[in-house]
């Protein structure tokens, strides 16, 4: 099976697979917490309309966070893995930070940008851009000593070392860090349209939940479940077109 | 008079208080071949990279092409043991990178570097990724890269150790070929007796951190010379002369 066919054909085992697992559950815990699958799939099809302003909210603050993480913490990454000094100045301040649950700090958010989007988009940056800058700095520190050489070889200036030696080193490992951070970002951002909102699948599950509409519930989760598998889909096609030289390792 | 390509006198080198390189002292002179030989862990790679600037000795005189030793050398290509071939560009883009790094126009990247990839056999797998060819393509990028630089002194690092015996043998053959075709001077260095007896002119036996004892080899250059039996005779030599050196 070639790579084409076998892309989608994984997918669609994954499908099964997950559709498979749901139908166990609703027939083993039979309650009404867990829908019964085709007709959730059916009322999915049905709310789907009313869904989009939802999904498109949620997307806007996942881009929107990830773009601002990108610009923060690339160039930091970036400048942590490539000198010393910034690493031993850096490196401490992020590993305390780090590891804090930063979902806490969603009121200080609310408190200094408002309760619109800005501070759902704070939060999830805030979150994500750690990781990223942890990717981007092991990146970094993970090339290989002797493209360093061949670099001085060719007499290549700083810029040129970083223009052909560093910006595509780190590609795969920034490929890495996004799919981390989109899982990151999806769980994130739930929780952070649960307050102060009318738009987001956060506030839409909640939402439902709250009125004890399940099957509901479920269509939300449904679309959470679909915006998380087309990013990481994007990411798939990112990651072909900017790391060919993976494709066939 | 015959100029040196690579002027040695009294260098030493030393990681922390273990001394690597004890007062070495050698020349090279321009257009030779030079092999560098010795047991591992005698400083023959600590050597080459204090030659390409990559280490920095702790006294010494060194000199490359007439200039004092501080970065890495001007008009010298290096070859790695392990190629180092950037993964992310083509075989094409590996080679072609020193021209574009030099601000090259263009068309004379193009065609310098498709060239030097016809020359060396490796054309047809120009739009290739290191990943996806043989250790032996990956050699001869390796050499068409340090070769586009156009190099007057080349550094080669056991630059054919991991290769099959028929391919090593291709490509020694080849480096002697492009040595005498481009003037270029050679330092290569090995731990095999027979590239060393078949490369260099000049045979640099070395001991634990320093020189044991310098061959000179008349037979490098002769045609078929693996299949007589002067060429065993001085692989012999070599072969005495490293053992001694061990043992002293």
């Amino acid at each position: 099976m070639n790579q084409k066919t076998k892309m989608p054909f994984d997918t669609l085992i994954g499908l099964v697979g997950l559709f498979l697992i749901w139908e166990g559950l609703y027939f083993f815990i039979n309650h009404p917490v867990i829908p019964e699958p085709i007709e959730t799939i059916r009322l999915f099809v049905h709310l789907f309309p009313s869904l989009i302003p939802h999904i498109f909210s949620s997307l806007y603050r996942i881009l929107m966070a990830i773009l601002i993480s990108f610009l923060i913490g690339i160039p930091l990454g970036i400048w942590i893995g490539a000198s010393k000094w910034a690493d031993r100045l850096l490196s401490p301040l992020v590993y305390l930070i780090y590891p804090i649950p930063k979902v806490a700090f969603l009121p200080v958010f609310m408190l200094l940008y408002g309760l619109g989007d800005a501070s759902k988009i704070s939060l999830v940056v805030w979150i994500i851009v750690f990781q990223l800058i942890l990717s981007v700095r092991d990146g970094i520190s993970q090339i290989d000593r002797s493209y360093y050489q061949v670099m001085r070889m060719m007499h290549a200036s700083k810029w040129q070392t970083f223009i052909y030696l560093l910006c595509p080193a780190i590609i795969p490992q920034i490929i890495s860090g996004l799919r981390v951070c989109i899982g990151i970002a999806i769980a994130s951002l739930f929780f952070a349209e649960n307050y102060a909102t009318k738009y987001g699948l956060g506030y839409y599950i909640m939402n439902a939940w709250s009125v004890i509409d399940y099957s509901e519930m479920f269509c939300g989760i449904l679309a959470l479940c679909l915006l998380g598998f087309l990013l990481f889909k994007l990411i798939d096609i990112l990651e072909r077109l900017l790391v060919p030289w993976k494709k066939d390792q | 008079m015959i100029k040196n390509a690579v002027f040695v006198n009294n260098l030493t080198c030393s990681f922390t208080d273990k001394i690597v390189l004890d007062a070495l002292s050698f020349v090279v002179p321009t257009n030779s071949t030079c092999v560098i030989i010795g047991p591992s862990g005698c400083g023959k790679t600590t050597l080459l990279h204090t030659l390409a600037g990559f280490i920095k000795p702790d006294s010494g005189v060194l000199r490359m092409n007439d200039e004092p030793v501080t970065d890495f050398p001007k008009r010298t290509g290096i070859i790695l043991q392990d190629y180092a071939l950037l993964p992310w560009c083509t075989v094409f883009d590996n080679v072609a990178l020193g021209l574009k790094i030099s601000h090259q126009n263009r068309t004379v990247i193009k065609e310098k570097t498709t060239a030097l990839l016809n020359e060396l056999g490796i054309l047809d797998i120009a739009h290739y990724y290191p990943s996806q060819i043989s250790g032996g393509q990956k050699q001869r990028t390796a050499i068409a890269r340090s070769l586009n630089l156009e190099p007057e002194i080349l550094l080669l690092d056991e630059a054919t150790s991991a290769l099959d015996a028929m391919t090593r043998e291709q490509l020694q053959e080849m480096i002697l070929a492009l040595h005498q075709l481009k003037k270029t001077t050679l330092l290569q260095v090995t731990h095999s007796i027979e590239e060393a007896v078949f490369l260099g002119e000049q045979i640099i036996v070395m001991k634990k951190g320093g020189i044991h004892e310098i061959i000179q080899n008349p037979l490098v250059g002769i045609k078929a010379i693996r299949k007589k039996s002067i060429f065993y005779d001085m692989c012999l030599t070599v072969r005495e002369s490293l053992e001694s050196g061990t043992r002293g």
